[in-house]
């Protein structure tokens, strides 16, 4: 077992969002198994940083813990503290002033997000009396700033239309609105552009961009793509298997990725600049990530598929060590038990 | 182009649906999918459709597997009208064109085993001697990297990239001339993604089968086609080697697809939505999104000419936008 990620206060100057060794164990066939392991971050005021996970790390499971909506039977340990505030210690109602005004959440799929038989100003309306009292003509100038700052291109009409009638597009913009409405501090946004086109995507993930300088709002951009984090987060981390194993500024993990796994997903993404050559094949990584019932408690979790794995990835794990501005979970830049003979 | 004869060419597709009425009934319009689509695909190559939601991509793909019928247009295989074979005389010769979904849960059987999904059409179309189904199914699998364990497991029991496989597996079985993956790759994580891509690539030099492989992901297209057709709201507004594409965009529209793509018009996309097929804008489809629209654009509507050797683009000033300088930052606002 690994050492906990202790992080140093001081990296963060005004953390807004500070995780202490958060486990989320989620219930299996062979007992309960950790989606999220021991995992450690902070975020400061308007920062943002990406969170990237392939299908199973725990990047989601990650994201619900942090607003109180695990799912039944999952067991949290850790630290969770926002604005000073101990989530875990939480009751139900106490949640509701953290949910909206202080942590607002964007989902993949806006459809879902949105009740198909209320209009895009019930929506609204909603969100804005949640938090604060206002007569009718302030919801309605409330709602349509908030539809002006996602962009919308036309919000006043907007507002008498059902979800159904927007594109995706729209409908991820009225989405911000509603999560922006109560003017939170922090944006957790889960795959919110994996439903898009990409000419769509590229311009939510602007208007992040731009209501982060704007408003100083904090976003945690969680995605399963690697190109997406390293050119929307001020600082990336990278998930695998529910640990932490690798965290950069984004400008250092876009240079020297360290981590076996962070190195490989940047290998088998597409890019357009390489055209194939014929017989030309995507570098890859061998096999699949592992199962949540199936996960070792011993070694490295990337050992199995990991091309530079040397004696001691399969006896301990590595701690998540600092390394030139950034901090990776791997022998190859740690120092491994017992030495053993680096590849 | 070559001067050999084509495995398929399509030609003047159209497919127009009826658009859902409102809540209250009104007249209903036809959603036009396809506006006049041709292509064509050589045995052992690979054609990439690419476009956003609601170009017609979709709809071209499944004209081609026989699973939707056009309003007009041709499609030959091997220069025989594969469009004119129905019944029964249908039923033997589709194994010829097989589909690969991009969501498995609709094309597997999840009350059969993996060995069943394969065997299945090896039966169907005789391929196999019964005694011999077993180890031919066997090799199959193994074709496509999934251990002979994996026979005997059902759908549920395996991950998303051993499903796809076996869903590539399944299609393989009937020796088809021409595969139409649909999005193949798009639901799997990008490692897994890769992995699929290749054993594709693999598939496609051991097997000579051609692909016409359809995906919203321009980025993927480059790496594995040949040739590109790139769809905007029911047409081919740009067509050539997909190198020289995704390098040098001629329609505007491509050029936004490279730089969402990240690729060297740099990072930022010009805004907007695709224009609703139910309502289309009138002149060029694009000119409402596009940023070196003229008033032209806005009245007469181009065709798909040819613009230099091996490509062709429907666009009055082919080129200019991605010739543009300061393009990105110059036009990112939003249409409804």
């Amino acid at each position: 077992m690994g050492t906990p990620d202790r992080i140093a206060k001081a990296e963060i100057a005004e953390p807004l969002l500070e995780i202490e060794d958060l486990t989320v164990a989620l219930p299996t066939g062979s007992g309960p198994r950790a989606a999220v392991d021991r995992v450690s971050f902070a975020i400061g005021r308007g920062e943002g940083v990406a969170l990237v996970g392939e299908s199973g790390s725990g990047k989601t499971q990650l994201a619900r813990a942090l607003v109180g909506l695990s799912p039944d039977g999952a067991r949290l340990s850790g630290r969770v503290r926002f604005m000073g505030r101990d989530l875990r210690a939480l009751s139900d109602s106490s949640w509701g002033e953290v949910r909206g005004p202080g942590i607002a959440m964007v989902f993949q799929e806006p459809a879902a997000a949105l009740d198909p038989v209320r209009t895009i100003g019930e929506h609204l309306a909603e969100a804005i009396r949640l938090h604060r009292r206002a007569t009718a003509d302030e919801v309605r100038r409330a709602s349509v700033e908030a539809l002006a700052a996602a962009s919308f291109p036309d919000p006043g009409p907007a507002l008498d239309a059902y979800p159904h009638r927007l594109s995706g597009g729209l409908q991820q913009r009225a989405c911000l609105a509603i999560a922006l409405a109560p003017a939170p501090r922090l944006l957790l946004a889960d795959e919110p552009t994996a439903s898009l086109d990409a000419t769509v995507a590229l311009e939510i993930l602007t208007l992040l961009d731009r209501l982060r300088a704007e408003r100083g709002l904090a976003v945690l951009l969680i995605t399963h793509d690697l190109g997406i984090a390293a050119r929307h987060g001020d600082r990336v981390l990278v998930l695998y298997a529910g640990r932490i194993v690798e965290e950069a500024p984004r400008a250092v993990l876009f240079a020297s990725p360290k981590h076996p796994y962070t190195r490989g997903l940047f290998r088998s993404a597409p890019r357009l600049a390489a055209a194939r050559r014929p017989g030309e094949r995507f570098s890859v990584i061998p096999g699949a990530p592992p199962d949540l019932s199936a996960r070792g408690d011993r070694g490295c979790a990337f050992a199995p598929r990991c091309a530079d794995r040397f004696a001691p990835c399969v006896e301990s794990e590595p701690a998540l060590e600092r390394v030139n501005g950034g901090r990776v979970r791997c022998f190859l830049h740690s120092p491994a038990p017992g030495g053993g003979a680096r590849p | 182009m070559t001067g050999r004869r084509p495995l398929l060419l399509a030609a003047g597709l159209v497919k127009r649906y009826a658009a859902p009425r409102g809540l209250f009934g009104g007249a209903s319009r036809p959603l036009a999918a396809l506006r006049g689509v041709g292509f064509r695909i050589d045995g052992g190559e690979t054609l990439a459709l690419v476009g956003e939601s609601g170009s017609g991509k979709t709809t071209a793909g499944r004209i081609v597997a026989r699973l939707v019928e056009p309003d007009a247009g041709s499609v030959s295989l091997d220069g025989e009208d594969w469009l004119a074979l129905h019944g029964g005389a249908l039923r033997r010769r589709r194994r010829e064109v097989q589909v690969v979904f991009q969501d498995t849960s609709g094309s597997l059987n999840p009350r059969l085993t993996a060995g069943e999904q394969v065997a299945e059409p090896l039966r169907i179309h005789r391929l196999v001697p019964r005694r011999a189904l077993a180890e031919e199914t066997r090799r199959r699998l193994a074709d496509v990297g999934l251990p002979p364990e994996t026979a005997a497991r059902f759908p549920s029991e395996l991950s998303g990239g051993q499903r796809q496989r076996v869903a590539i597996a399944r299609a393989l079985a009937p020796s088809p001339r021409l595969v139409v993956c649909d999005e193949a790759v798009s639901a799997l994580d990008v490692s897994i993604a890769a992995q699929i891509v290749n054993l594709l690539l693999d598939l496609q030099e051991r097997t000579g089968v051609s692909y016409l492989f359809i995906s919203h992901d321009l980025a993927v297209v480059a790496r594995v086609a040949r040739r590109v057709a790139v769809m905007y709201l029911g047409a081919i507004v740009e067509e050539g080697p997909a190198d020289a594409v995704v390098a040098r965009p001629l329609h505007p529209y491509t050029a936004a697809l490279v730089a969402a793509a990240g690729g060297r018009t740099g990072e930022r996309a010009p805004g907007g939505s695709p224009a609703s097929a139910l309502d289309p804008p009138s002149g060029c489809p694009y000119h409402p999104r596009c940023p070196v629209a003229r008033p032209r654009c806005r009245t007469d509507l181009p065709t798909l000419e040819t613009a230099e050797a091996g490509r062709s683009v429907a666009c009055f000033f082919p080129g200019e936008a991605n010739d543009m300088k300061g393009f990105s930052e110059t036009f990112h606002r939003p249409h409804a």
